[in-house]
């Protein structure tokens, strides 16, 4: 799959698409050869930092002056040489200057708008660097718009596959996996029925992969039905997909297909990989096909897919079993999920385990991306103001210029210019400014789109899929356009309702420049002021919300914590005693490390994204279990775990080495369990049973909450069970070091906040390792990443809308000074007769601001109007703060209040240092 | 005696580059480059808008001059016997106009040394 289009690099699809811009002859004659050469310019530059900017921004002022010139000359009939028998033309008579006014008017007028660019540099610098802002925002905002909602997915009809969520009724947020018998009673019920064309199932599994010698934990690898890669409709880049063939008992586990990154990096992208022998999990096993990374089958970064080896009986798959849906081509998702909710209704009749329980469907895209969806539009929405306010400040820029050129103007519609035609120059105009500012704010998009992708790692889905590619450049090209009509549309409508006459006699009449409004440019900067301070509303509740996450306790200390995740590998610890062993081994090793201070495992952490929990049914004595809607988070742990979490034990005692397998069954529970299940009294030695009743525990204590997924969570009811009576082979592996000194021993110093937690977590993975080289461990984790990446998506987008309402404020800011700048100049001859009647620098400073002043607080005013509405939206994300919170409002005020200011004071300061003499005399 | 230049400084230093034989546009560009003492830097929008102008002129033609492994498609510029012509005119120009320089500085006294250093 070499496709030459996504090998070229984004500065070469960028100029092949200036290529248009030349005379068609010469684009045809040296087109390619202007690529070849930018290619080899692009070597040179990808050796020095920031080369290729500076490439991009070299190239751009190349194309933007040849290509008027390719258009200017044109070639002279009498010496079109055709070949080298040219030689008897010796000195060829240079072109005069008559010919090469023969052009039609567009270029002609491109020519003069290049030409007035280039006279006045600062002017120009200053518009084309606030667009590229503008449009370097947008663009690299679109492209995750693009990547993540709109790019195609890659599977065959995507509207038709369905996510099949089997959870209770009320509880649609929490579902739960199936089991394998209730999967095949779901396929003879509904396949065929309702539009449900087939159902599909994988089970995520955790394989070791052997090679050289070196046992790797492959992230994610996938148990699938033979039904899979049919039903999503993905076709391999090598070999072939698993069929139903491959799920036979005879070829179970011996075939597997890999993905393209384990076949590029491991494998060096091999082309004969297809027949090759992987160990996996020390079977060998025949790779039969390469996927492709860019298809979520059915998330990105799976690895590996192996046919499902399970039986109905087998009872560690409960609960686990995926379920995609592919409807029929025009079935109706509703209409399918009714039917399969009937099902599960029946079943939940047949049998009290399912009582309760109902299945719904999603769309397979609305799945993958739901949850992101709002917030991508809402950062859309926020980014698109800021390109409102950078076209506010071309406008304004643009009509300044035009009041200068009034004169001009009016003395060519005086010798009869045609409004067309100076509209059309006055067009040509701001389209050559917005066109620069849209390539240099591809240039921008380019840097900031990594950052973005960088910034969201982990947090949005598909960013395989963000990159600038042709459909976001084209939006790039077509927001500059409309950028350039739209602000250029204003100084071309001012240029004809301005009086004619007085304009000639250089008359500068008594405009109201004062009240605002008045002025287009005044109602511009309210504009760009209203719309700045809503976004620096929006960004200061995000803000304010993350300082009170971060401030939640979350009911253990993280401090000094790390641990690795260790998934048992099945063919070699093949039941629970061997199981329960190994972890006792590697915390009897961590124990006796100097420098650790407590371990234990979990069957999973808080905050640990990584963590697959579902709750637990449970029913108090006297309960029926088919009446009961009770559930509770559950972890089985060893002894220890809570001790080196730091979660206090509130009454009786913490899970201990004498719970054994011949104990009684016993149970720690939280504090929400406690006052949820018995109030007020005294749960210790008080019972609940689990399992549809048929297991009983007895409580022995009482540990404080922990927010399991994060600050913003509302505390849940949990209880914790010995790992000795309830044995998991997949365990996380934590441990605690007091000694933050041994942080800075290690290349740990060199990372914020190194607190000694990725000391431990090393510590953790020697002891795993010792205990058994040949199991590895999965992945290894400093406790204070985990925390922080339970608030990441707060931070993320509160730093984004942060960003934004800072440039937001710059652009507004530089719209202020622009304005006031332009006004003071206009009155100079007002402030020197102020102050040649006594008015001090003070007051006159005083006076400006006032004035400029006078327009912000409008602004001010609207915009936290507005932000309070548009906050509404907000309300969503923010956990601690209300969408009126006071401080966050009063924070706006001063920020904007503050760069209002700011902007007026230069010009103020300039007006406060005229010489009232030349001022007065005319001179300035 | 023509004073006056038929050749821009571009035009001028894109035929002298190509005197030793022929040249693609990159070649082309950082020969103009190196023996113009960094004066001349052309990047490709303005280079083959020059190249064209002096192929029409017949100053400049296409020649086949590539080696197996490159690209095919890449086109190679040569001078023509006008356009090696036209630059031996203007370097006899250029020679008169340095020696009327010298000649009319000495006549106001500045010595050769100061104008050659």
């Amino acid at each position: 799959m070499s496709d030459p289009e996504t090998t070229r690099s984004v500065i070469e699809r960028l100029f092949s698409a200036v290529l248009w811009l030349y005379p068609r002859d010469l684009r045809r004659e040296y087109g390619h050869d202007m690529l070849t050469f930018i290619r080899e310019l692009e070597q040179d530059a990808r050796r020095a930092p920031l080369g290729r900017l500076w490439l991009a921004g070299r190239l751009l002022l190349d194309a933007a002056t040849a290509i008027p010139r390719a258009y200017r000359w044109q070639p002279r009939s009498v010496l079109v040489a055709t070949s080298s028998n040219a030689a008897t033309a010796h000195t060829p008579r240079r072109l005069s200057g008559k010919e090469t006014t023969s052009m039609t008017t567009l270029p002609h007028d491109l020519l003069v708008a290049v030409r007035r660019a280039r006279h006045n540099p600062g002017f120009t610098l200053v518009a084309a660097l606030t667009l590229a802002l503008g449009i370097g925002a947008n663009t690299a905002i679109f492209s995750v718009v693009y990547g993540v909602l709109l790019r195609p997915l890659g599977i065959a009809d995507p509207a038709h596959l369905a996510v099949l969520s089997f959870h209770r009724a009320e509880d649609p947020g929490n579902a739960a996996g199936l089991w394998p018998s209730h999967l095949v009673n779901l396929r003879d019920e509904v396949e065929g029925r309702g539009g449900v064309q087939r159902l599909t199932s994988y089970i995520f599994d955790s394989v070791t992969l052997l090679a050289d010698g070196q046992p790797e934990e492959l992230g994610a690898s996938l148990m699938v039905d033979g039904a899979f890669f049919e039903t999503l409709g993905v076709d391999p880049i090598l070999g072939r997909a698993l069929a139903e063939d491959d799920v036979l008992p005879n070829r179970r586990g011996t075939v597997a297909v890999i993905s393209e990154a384990l076949w590029r990096g491991r494998f060096g992208s091999d082309p004969e990989i297809v027949g090759r022998t992987l160990s996996l999990d020390e079977t060998p096993v025949a790779i039969v096909g390469v996927m492709p990374d860019n298809v979520p089958l059915p998330q990105a970064g799976v690895q590996v897919w192996m046919p499902q080896g399970w039986d109905v009986e087998d009872g560690r798959l409960f609960g686990r079993l995926s379920v995609l849906a592919r409807l029929e081509p025009g079935a109706d998702l509703a209409v399918a999920s009714e039917v399969l909710a009937n099902s599960a209704a029946r079943l939940g009749a047949d049998n009290p385990r399912f009582a309760g329980y109902t299945i719904s469907l999603r769309t397979f895209r609305d799945s993958l991306i739901g949850s992101a969806r709002p917030a991508i539009l809402a950062a859309a929405g926020a980014v698109g103001l800021i390109l409102l306010i950078a076209c506010a400040n071309m406008a304004s820029l643009l009509l300044s210029r035009a009041v200068v050129r009034e004169r001009e103007i009016a003395t060519r519609r005086a010798l009869g210019a045609q409004r067309g035609q100076l509209t059309t120059q006055l067009l040509i105009e701001s389209l050559l400014l917005s066109s620069l500012g849209g390539l240099l704010g591809i240039a921008l998009a380019f840097f900031l789109h990594r950052v973005l992708i960088g910034l969201a790692a982990g947090l949005l889905p598909r960013l395989y899929d963000v990159r600038l590619d042709l459909p976001v450049l084209g939006f790039a090209v077509g927001v500059s356009v409309l950028a350039g009509l739209i602000f250029g549309m204003a100084p071309a409508v001012w240029a004809f309702t301005r009086d004619l006459a007085g304009a000639m006699r250089g008359l500068r009449h008594a405009r109201t420049r004062h009240t605002p409004l008045a002025d287009p440019r005044q109602a511009l900067v309210v504009m760009q002021v209203t719309v700045a301070v809503v976004l620096v509303t929006g960004a200061a509740l995000l803000l304010r919300n993350l300082a009170e996450l971060r401030s939640v306790d979350p009911g253990f200390s993280s401090a000094g914590l790390g641990g690795a995740r260790i998934y048992l590998d099945d063919n070699a610890y093949t039941n629970d005693s061997q199981e329960a062993a190994y972890f006792v081994d590697v915390l009897e090793r961590l124990r006796t490390t100097p420098g650790i201070v407590a371990a234990g495992a979990s069957s999973g952490l808080p905050m640990d994204p990584l963590t697959i929990d579902y709750d637990l049914p449970y029913t108090l004595p006297g309960e029926e279990p088919s009446d009961s809607t009770r559930q509770a988070h559950f972890r089985t742990i060893t002894p220890g775990y809570l001790e080196a979490l730091g979660a206090p034990i509130q009454r009786g005692r913490s899970i201990l080495a004498s719970d054994r397998d011949d104990t009684e069954r016993v149970a720690v529970i939280n504090e929400t369990f406690a006052r949820v299940a018995w109030g007020e009294r005294d749960p210790i030695g008080e019972s609940f049973a689990i399992h549809g009743g048929s297991l009983s525990l007895r409580v022995v204590g009482v540990v404080g909450d922990v927010r399991f997924h994060g600050p913003s969570e509302q505390t849940r009811p949990a209880f914790f069970l010995p790992h000795s009576q309830m044995t998991y082979g997949a365990m996380t592996v934590i441990a605690r070091t007091a000694d933050a000194t041994l942080a800075t021993a290690t290349a740990d110093a060199q990372k914020p906040g190194a607190d000694g937690g990725s000391w431990a977590a090393t510590a953790v993975a020697r002891a795993a390792l010792a205990a058994d080289h040949r199991q590895p461990v999965h992945s290894t984790f400093a406790f204070s990443d985990l925390e922080r990446g339970a608030v990441a998506t707060d931070r993320f987008y509160g730093r984004l809308l942060a960003a934004f309402a800072a440039v937001a404020l710059l652009l507004a800011g530089a719209g202020i000074y622009g304005v006031v700048a332009y006004w003071v100049n206009e009155s100079r001859r007002e402030f020197g007769l102020r102050m040649a009647i006594g008015a001090t620098g003070s007051d006159i400073v005083d006076l400006v601001l006032r004035r400029s002043l006078r327009t912000s607080l409008l602004g001010l005013a609207l915009g936290i109007g507005l932000g309070l509405l548009a906050a509404r939206s907000l309300e969503p994300f923010l956990y601690g703060v209300s969408a009126t919170d006071t401080s966050a409002l009063a924070a706006v005020v001063v920020l904007s209040l503050a760069a209002a200011v700011l902007a007026s004071l230069i010009p103020a300061i300039s007006a406060s240092r005229i010489d009232p003499i030349s001022s007065l005399r005319g001179e300035s | 005696m023509t004073t006056h230049s038929p050749l821009k400084p571009v035009e001028f230093h894109l035929l002298l580059a190509l005197v030793d034989g022929p040249l693609h546009g990159y070649a082309l560009a950082g020969r103009m480059r190196e023996e113009s003492d960094e004066q001349v830097k052309m990047m490709p929008g303005n280079l083959y808008t020059v190249i064209r102008r002096l192929d029409r002129e017949g100053w400049v033609t296409e020649a086949d001059a590539r080696t197996p492994g490159d690209d095919q498609r890449r086109r190679y510029f040569a001078l023509t016997h006008a356009g090696r012509h036209l630059l031996a005119d203007e370097g006899r120009r250029m020679a008169r106009m340095a020696n009327t320089v010298r000649r009319r500085l000495l006549d106001t006294g500045v010595n050769d040394g100061e104008i050659t250093s």
